[in-house]
């Protein structure tokens, strides 16, 4: 399975939340408490065994290899027929309302299906989900709809890139299939995942930057606990 | 269901109704006819911003001006991005560029034009109509000049929107227009200081340096990356990429400190002893480029007679940093000469004495590394040709003859050339000297946040016979002003051509995503039509499209041309020189190591170290910067970007935390020299911040009610601001010569000396202390900066 | 022939006052407010007031006010909590008109603004338009008045501006009980 993936180089990144900013106006999200799909936290300025890091923890769903907000869903499990753009083929899963999409990796919601529930946001260790109460599914019983990166889905399958890599100031995220070269090559050199010894959900959103930076991030933001 | 069960109306009600309604309203408001559109525009919210039509534009949420693309559907912005055809963003907009529309929307707009019906400052108005708004402002002005001359009407702008009634205020025959804060209490001394050294503006509102081709940067208190104009984030970031080296000089650990190969804490207020001790160390190691300083230069043989006292070890005790970490940065400068980025700055106005003088620091290392119009150093401008219409003629235009002019004659020798210092016009308001001035128009200009002690502002704002301003958004001076204007949203209209100069020419222009909302004008026709009332002759042309187009018709192009080429059209750069060609255009013709025209005025030619007095015992220094989610003080209001980042926070250094026992995020209050307190502020405490110095972003705070989102949250940097040194140059007033302690649950927290200070550093002397500390004994309320000096019986007048 | 139903009233009301007679303006408040049982001395109210004073007023609730606008009285504003205007509030009632055939007239006003959605309820009315009646003060209105409402009273409004709001949210919840009792 191919698997889309984000570089995110702090080298290149300031802090300056235009990525947060784009993907609210992209996708219309209100500006609420916890309402975003993508967030940047400024780091530091700290202490860390390299020197002082002031950097940033520019942040969304990581569309693991093996999402923990998937298999929590609580909603009717249907079949569900995916295909794959370019060569048509296509492959029939079992699924609640949200998934793994089997030829790209990212991780959806069925936003006519759910039940706002907050199960899944629960479940996630990077708190990547919110649940929009302002919206529901009446028919349903609803109490909201979940919502979370996409990894700006509809523009990629357009031929666009997602929201927050074209408005990035700085060039600092970089999209595209995890072998890809210009993805495979940032890990290569070392690129790091948020991931610790309790928390092995195979992120796909890398980090990329000095040491003292890389140590600042994971320090702050790497969760330790599955929640 | 009966239709008349709907409200069982009394005979009572029915027979009010009816003689309502026989009192010549429409009953319905007439709100509403049978549609004569055809059905089926599909409202509702839609997936992304795919498929939205587009036009082209010019951000306005900060004065970058980045090219971009408004998408509209059904009517309706929906999302801004960058303009694809823009060789200078691309698709890119920042945290501010994607948050137009919240500008655009916002409830807080102001809708119509209104006058004030209560007190001055109140903030009780009234709705009245453009012809009622303009009549009255016009009467007001010719009843102002009619008694005080001329000059008694003044015009504080800033922005693409004051331009056309600037054009108003200079056919009256004032001189005080264009007295930009943006100027004066910004870019002022950097840019006089590059005009005199290398002969052209190198850092202004525009900044031409090559950061993409630099092989080594340093950087003196900048803040490129929290401070974020788009374009030149890039360039600093692909020069980064590219492997240039980077020294960044700055008491706090910046965004930029992070990415540098070496920092230097230096003590706040001491930059120029260290450029100077760089400047000797360069000569007297030969590390200058001898030829372009042969035929390039001149002044050089002063230049090195007068820095030669200026040795690195004198400079280590100033400026509180180690010989080897200065020696190894100017090293690491030298060895990229001369693609050497000597970053000009832009903010300038720090300690009054000595601003020019350091920047022409930063301009004679650039001259002494030869990195003027090379790849990686200063560059030269690509002229750009668009015609200029004069809305007024010229000759109509001429300042009235004065006795004693307060442009002219101002105590500064090189203000004219810029305009009217702010502050100068400030003080005659308050003490009507030269001449009394008794009119403001205020356009796009925060006066409360951007000119050094609002308290002398507030004083002189209670004195005017009458103060109009034309905004989008209320902000402080709106509150206090007789009519407010409303202004269209730069996404509601033409307004002017915009090319660019430096390294990627372009032609460029604004033009309106949707008409302007309620009743809010365009800039030309609020300007064209208060010209009419003031039956000034001028504004020609019969509004701003047509403007844009004579303007771009002088290079064979039009708006309809534009948008056929996607918006925009690159032009080729020309910003490098070989020695042959390289002309300085400087009286001299060289560049000025040494500059004439400051010696004639009996101002230093070759920068001298002035140090700036140190805080007093008790106290740190307050220093500010840029938020990269905000635009000064304009942009707290806006629904998103308050919501990303909604306070500023006051970063304090960690070890003085510890012995002050404050933890990260408590609330504290501040208190200045002058006993003025701050509001409520977060903390963070950190070790990126030296111990001598206290800073925080600007623009928060705000004491306007009006921005309801913005409104008490974090603290102002303006409202310390009581202690201001002038440039002897030009008038330009200082913004970092004020000095804070902290105010925890009541008690006053003396901030401890952890570093001494050399005895060639004065120390501020407090000039009220004593009095302050005795009426606190005393138990009387110290002076409170905060939402007091706005209280309603202060708004009326009475402090 | 002029309309009579309240809700023209209640529309014209919410509307920047111009009239240089405010007196017929309070009478009917007054009047209404009677027949609903709200306690409105409508004749010494409108002595106590100028029209400077009601415009001011009206100023401050809602188009600009020295502490923010605190009930700006577009649906816009409050559905989905959105926040500014012209947002999904403003295309619900867009929608509404369109499938009513009808189109506001020109005006620098949002077409969501409590003037508008109020007048139009009138038509429906009128036109004997009940069940599309039904599903506007449903599935539009009463999503959003409530917190309008709450907001208005908690800025302390004028005693006109308060009435009008209780007034108007009785006979919201009047279409609401009526079209309970159908069922």
């Amino acid at each position: 399975m191919r698997q889309y993936a984000m570089i995110i180089d702090l080298n290149r990144c300031v802090g300056c939340h235009a990525c947060a900013l784009a993907c609210r106006a992209e996708w219309d999200i209100p500006a609420q408490d916890g309402y975003r799909r993508n967030w940047v936290k400024n780091l530091g300025p700290a202490k860390t065994s390299h020197g002082l890091s002031f950097t940033a923890y520019p942040g969304l769903c990581n569309h693991c290899d093996k999402p923990a907000c998937v298999p929590v869903c609580p909603a009717d499990q249907i079949k569900k027929t995916f295909t794959e753009p370019k060569t048509g083929k296509t492959r029939t899963m079992t699924v609640a309302a949200t998934w793994k999409n089997p030829f790209d990796g990212t991780v959806q919601i069925d936003k006519t299906r759910c039940l706002g529930c907050g199960a899944c946001a629960d479940a996630c260790p990077y708190g990547a989900r919110y649940v929009n109460t302002n919206i529901a599914n009446k028919d349903l019983d609803g109490d909201g709809i979940a919502d979370k990166c996409t990894f700006c889905k509809p523009r990629v399958e357009a031929g666009l890139r997602p929201a927050c890599v074209q408005t990035c100031i700085a060039d600092a995220r970089i999209f595209g299939w995890r072998d890809e070269p210009k993805i495979a090559d940032y890990i290569k050199k070392g690129a790091i995942r948020l991931s610790s010894a309790k928390v092995q959900t195979g992120p796909n959103v890398y980090y990329y930057g000095q040491p003292k930076d890389l140590e600042l991030l994971t320090k702050t933001s790497t969760p330790q606990e599955m929640p | 269901m009966n239709r008349r069960r709907f409200l069982k109306m009394s005979a009572a009600t029915a027979m009010a109704m009816a003689a309502f309604s026989l009192d010549g309203l429409p009953p319905k408001g007439g709100l509403f006819r049978a549609s004569r559109a055809l059905a089926g525009t599909n409202y509702g919210p839609m997936n992304g911003s795919m498929g939205a039509r587009e036009t082209t534009s010019v951000c306005e949420m900060c004065f970058w001006r980045c090219p971009i693309v408004a998408k509209v559907r059904n009517g309706k912005l929906i999302k801004i991005e960058g303009n694809p055809k823009s060789p200078v963003n691309g698709q890119r907009v920042c945290a501010r560029g994607n948050s137009g529309i919240q500008l655009l929307y916002d409830p807080d707009r102001i809708k119509y034009p209104m006058k004030r019906v209560g007190a001055r400052g109140e903030g009780k108005w009234a709705k009245i109509s453009w012809d009622e708004a303009l009549e009255e402002i016009a009467h007001n002005m010719n009843k102002v000049k009619k008694k005080y001359g001329p000059h008694a009407l003044a015009y504080f702008d800033h922005g693409a929107s004051a331009e056309n009634l600037r054009e108003v205020f200079m056919a009256m025959g004032t001189e005080n227009y264009t007295s930009e804060p943006a100027f004066f209490q910004c870019v002022g001394p950097a840019a006089l200081a590059y005009l005199e050294t290398v002969g052209y503006i190198a850092t202004g509102t525009r900044q031409y340096n090559d950061m993409p081709h630099a092989k080594a940067m340093l950087l003196v208190g900048s803040h490129i990356g929290e401070n974020v104009h788009v374009s030149h984030v890039r360039e600093f970031i692909e020069g980064l990429s590219a492997g240039s080296k980077l020294v960044v000089v700055d008491p706090r650990f910046s965004v930029a400190a992070g990415k540098a190969d070496i920092h230097l804490s230096i003590r706040p207020g001491t930059d120029t002893a260290l450029l100077l001790a760089w400047i000797n160390y360069v000569i007297q190691n030969d590390l200058y480029h001898k030829e372009f300083v042969a035929n390039t230069c001149q002044g050089f043989s002063d230049l090195k007679k007068e820095v030669k006292g200026y040795s690195l070890e004198w400079a280590a005790e100033i400026c509180d940093l180690k010989i080897a970490d200065m020696k190894a940065a100017i090293k690491m400068l030298a060895q990229a000469s001369p693609h050497v980025m000597i970053h000009p700055g832009r903010h300038s106005t720090w300690y009054g004495k000595g601003d020019v003088g350091r920047h022409q620091s930063y301009a004679i290392l650039s001259a002494l590394f030869g990195a003027v119009g090379v790849p990686g150093g200063l560059y030269f401008t690509t002229p750009v040709k668009v015609g200029h219409i004069e809305c007024v003629e010229k000759k109509s235009k001429a300042v009235a003859p004065v006795d004693v002019s307060l442009k002219e004659d101002s105590n500064y020798p090189f203000s004219s050339t810029f305009g009217t210092v702010t502050a100068d016009i400030i003080k005659a308001i308050n003490t009507s000297k030269p001449y009394p001035i008794r009119l403001l128009g205020v356009n796009g200009v925060n006066i409360m946040q951007t000119i050094p002690d609002p308290y002398e502002t507030m004083k002189a704002i209670k004195k005017l016979d009458f103060i109009f301003c034309e905004e989008m958004m209320a902000g402080e001076t709106a509150l206090w002003s007789d009519i407010i204007l409303p202004d269209a949203v730069y996404l509601e209209r033409y307004d002017g051509v915009y090319a660019y100069e430096g390294l990627t020419p372009y032609i460029t222009v604004r033009q309106p995503v949707l008409p302007p909302m309620y009743e809010a004008k365009t800039p030309y026709w609020i300007a064209k039509n208060l010209a009419r009332h003031l039956k000034i002759d001028g504004f020609p042309l019969p509004d701003a499209r047509a403007l844009v187009n004579h303007d771009l018709a002088a290079v064979d192009l039009s708006i309809d041309k534009l948008n056929k080429k996607g918006g925009i059209i690159s032009l080729p750069a020309n910003p490098y020189r070989t020695p042959k060609n390289l002309k300085i255009a400087t009286d001299s013709g060289k560049i000025n190591l040494s500059v004439a025209a400051f010696e004639d005025e009996d101002l230093d030619a070759i920068p001298k170290f002035q140090p700036a007095p140190a805080p007093p015992k008790g106290y740190a220094r307050l220093i500010y910067g840029r938020c990269p989610v905000h635009t000064f003080s304009r942009t707290m209001n806006n629904l998103w970007l308050n919501h990303e980042v909604p306070e500023n926070k006051l970063w304090l250094n960690d070890e003085i935390a510890g012995q002050l026992q404050i933890k990260n995020d408590e609330t504290v209050v501040l208190e200045n020299q002058d006993g003025k307190r701050s509001n409520p502020i977060k903390v963070l405490v950190t070790p990126g911040i030296r111990p001598d110095a206290v800073y925080m972003t600007h623009g928060f705070g705000s004491k306007s009610p009006h921005l309801s989102r913005a409104y008490g949250k974090g603290a102002a940097d303006g409202y310390m601001m009581t202690n201001t040194v002038e440039d002897p140059f030009m008038g330009a007033t200082s913004k970092r010569t004020n000095f804070v302690r902290i105010v925890k649950n009541k008690s006053i927290l003396d901030i401890p000396e952890i570093i001494p200070i050399p005895a060639a550093i004065p120390k501020f002397k407090l000039r009220k202390l004593a009095a302050d500390r005795d009426r606190q004994k005393a138990g009387a309320k110290p002076q409170y900066a905060s939402a007091g000096d706005f209280s309603s019986k202060e708004r009326r007048g009475g402090e | 022939m002029p309309s009579q139903h309240p809700f023209f009233f209640l529309s014209t009301a919410f509307t920047y006052p111009e009239q240089v007679d405010i007196q017929p303006l309070f009478e009917v408040l007054g009047s209404l407010s009677a027949d609903l049982g709200i306690e409105f001395n409508q004749q010494e109210e409108a002595d106590n007031i100028s029209l400077t004073d009601l415009q001011a007023e009206y100023v401050r609730l809602f188009i600009n006010s020295a502490s923010g606008v605190p009930a700006p009285p577009y649906a816009s504003i409050y559905i989905g909590n959105r926040g500014i205007l012209l947002q999904q509030g403003h295309d619900e009632a867009m929608s509404f008109y369109q499938r009513a055939g009808l189109e506001t007239i020109e005006s620098s006003e949002c077409e969501d603004h409590i003037a508008f959605e109020l007048a139009f309820i009138g038509h429906l009315i009128e036109d004997g338009r009940l069940d599309f009646l039904r599903e506007f003060t449903h599935e539009h209105v009463i999503k959003w008045y409530p917190e309008f409402f709450q907001r208005l009273q908690s800025a302390r409004p004028c005693h006109f501006y308060k009435i009008l709001g209780q007034v108007t949210g009785l006979c919201l919840k009047q279409i609401l009980i009526e079209e309970k009792a159908d069922e």
